[in-house]
């Protein structure tokens, strides 16, 4: 399929860029005479030489173009173009002989008008050969091409006999002039060939090259049915194209689904398989790691326990000879030891001198009685036990 | 469009209605289509790990039974000679009741009278896969009865790890008989 192509209108002839489909590289250029009046003979020419573009821009030469350098609100472009529309004699003498359409420089105050029966007489003939997405003035698209150079004047093709400036300052059209005077462009530089390109061809390139965000708002040069024609087939194009994009996703999200099942299967299935070939080593692995978890947990338990018989030994070793123990509570390592001896204020300081032993101290007051002419002192003691000296 | 009042909508008000059925497909889209779809995904994408891993698990045994047999008898002569195992069984009843039928043992060949023997409370894990069982004694003995039924407990052939002991005597027996409680867990081997 063939890619765009950017055509230049010109009283005298027709040329065409075409550039390739995916590189949009200038894959063609074409240069034929035609008559303004009848488009469709151009049209049948360019078919058989260049076949059918996937879509057209058409660039309008400076030769059929009114300029007026316009002074409007601040508002948006568009706005600004409704109100040129709105009283356009008042801004273009031509506009009182016949109907204009017009549009504006983006990001400047140059207005430009063209007939609007040649025109609409131009897209329906070029549209029997591609979609026309877009009609600029010719000077804008040179301007697109241009920018990439450098700032200044630039003589461009007008009408015969006509020398045609344009003046870019800054990236943007700061003037558009045509004159019947072959020096006013004498401080003009000519239009130099952009890459392989000859420069007869810029305008061409430079509608070729166009794309929707170039038009920062400002409308295309055409009626506003033709206008809102385009916004609409432009509105389906993206439609069209996102619901190729989810239908494109979808696509990709299931086709990974499938993928991902599909490898979830074939696991299953091969381990399926390999299972009964490996339930007697797998039987054996299942008892050897039962084993090892239950060293494992017999060497941590081991280590970690309470000793309530060796500290019960240790308590016995400790106290003295006198001390009679009536009740012993422990829970893990912590202990508690009631119980009766001769003098309880010597139990703590034994107690704590032994190695198996911290922490240790009353846990109430000592009370002393006497039995059968000896005195006793009870006492209630708390301790930890260290399992492990 | 017009509104339900019968006037022609201005752009503004499309605009928003616009917006505002986009940010309701928006998150029709994302809550019954991405989200379900996201989270079907991550579990099946686990799965296709787990799977994977069991692959290569089962794939490094296969007829590598007679060295694992091997090893399992070494660990299994190892354990023996440690002198203590875990309680085995192929239940938490079987385990529990073997549990109860070690302690009657001890406490028979330590002349120690058991007066409560529970349990029955619920295993506590202790740490991975494995579980203890809990239980509490009382008993009755004298001094030299309960020291050989602890110590039995403490370094008996199955492993019990003895959280809570209270020794006092008891006024209402003669002799020198003391009252005795006992908390223990066990850890259980299950049987597979």
């Amino acid at each position: 399929m063939s890619g765009r192509a950017g055509v230049e209108l010109t009283p005298q002839v027709v040329r065409v860029v075409r550039l390739a489909p995916y590189t949009r590289r200038v894959a063609q250029t074409i240069e034929i005479p035609w008559d303004p009046l009848r488009p469709a003979d151009a049209v049948a020419a360019l078919r058989s030489r260049a076949g059918r573009p996937r879509s057209i821009s058409l660039a309008v030469g400076l030769g059929f173009l009114e300029v007026m350098r316009v002074d409007l609100p601040p508002v948006a472009p568009d706005e600004r173009v409704r109100m040129i529309d709105l009283e356009p004699d008042r801004f273009f003498a031509a506009a009182g002989r016949e109907s204009l359409v017009t549009t504006l420089a983006p990001e400047s105050p140059i207005a430009f008008g063209a007939p609007a029966a040649l025109i609409a007489a131009w897209i329906a003939a070029f549209e029997t050969w591609a979609p026309v997405d877009w009609v600029e003035p010719a000077p804008i698209a040179t301007a697109r091409v241009l920018a990439r150079q450098r700032d200044g004047a630039w003589r461009i093709e007008a009408g015969e006999d006509e020398t045609g400036v344009l003046q870019i300052e800054h990236g943007r059209i700061a003037s558009v002039r045509r004159a019947r005077d072959a020096a006013a462009g004498s401080g003009a530089r000519a239009v130099p060939a952009i890459a392989a390109t000859p420069a007869p061809f810029a305008a061409a390139l430079g509608a070729a090259k166009w794309q929707p965000r170039d038009a920062r708002g400002v409308p295309s040069l055409a009626a506003a049915p033709w206008r809102r024609r385009l916004a609409a087939r432009r509105r389906t194009a993206i439609a069209a194209a996102a619901i190729m994009a989810i239908m494109g996703i979808v696509f990709a999200i299931w086709a990974a689904d499938r993928w991902r099942e599909r490898t979830l299967a074939a696991l299953e299935d091969r381990i399926s398989r390999i299972e009964t070939q490996a339930a007697p080593a797998d039987t054996a692995l299942r008892m050897l790691r039962s084993r090892e978890a239950e060293a494992a947990t017999i060497g941590d338990v081991v280590t970690n326990r309470a000793d309530p018989f060796g500290a019960l030994a240790a308590i016995s070793a400790a106290l003295p000879r006198e001390a009679t123990v009536l009740s012993a509570r422990a829970s893990g390592n912590l202990w508690q030891i009631d119980g009766t001896t001769s003098d309880a204020s010597t139990l703590v300081p034994r107690l704590d001198r032994h190695a198996r032993f911290d922490s240790v101290r009353f846990l109430s007051a000592s009370s002393r009685y006497r039995d059968a002419n000896r005195s006793y002192e009870t006492f209630s003691i708390a301790l930890r036990f260290r399992p492990q000296p | 469009m017009r509104s339900a009042f019968g006037r022609s909508l201005e752009p503004r008000e499309r605009r928003t209605i616009a917006v505002g059925a986009t940010v309701v497909a928006l998150a029709a889209v994302v809550v019954l289509g991405v989200l379900p779809l996201a989270r079907g995904w991550s579990e099946r994408e686990s799965l296709i790990a787990a799977t994977r891993e069991r692959l290569a698990r089962v794939e490094s045994i296969v007829g590598r039974e007679a060295q694992l047999a091997e090893q399992t008898r070494a660990m299994e002569a190892r354990l023996d000679a440690g002198g203590t195992r875990l309680v085995r069984a192929r239940t938490l009843a079987l385990a529990a009741s073997t549990l109860q039928s070690m302690v009657r043992e001890y406490a028979r060949s330590s002349v120690v009278s058991v007066t409560r023997l529970d349990a029955a409370g619920a295993p506590i894990a202790i740490g991975g896969t494995t579980f203890a069982l809990p239980a509490t004694i009382s008993a009755q003995g004298d001094i030299y009865g309960i020291a050989d039924f602890l110590r039995r407990l403490q370094y008996g052939p199955s492993l019990v790890e003895l959280t809570d002991l209270t020794i006092a005597p008891n006024p209402v027996l003669r002799g020198n008989l003391l009252q005795v409680s006992i908390g223990l867990r066990a850890p259980i081997a299950l049987e597979q």
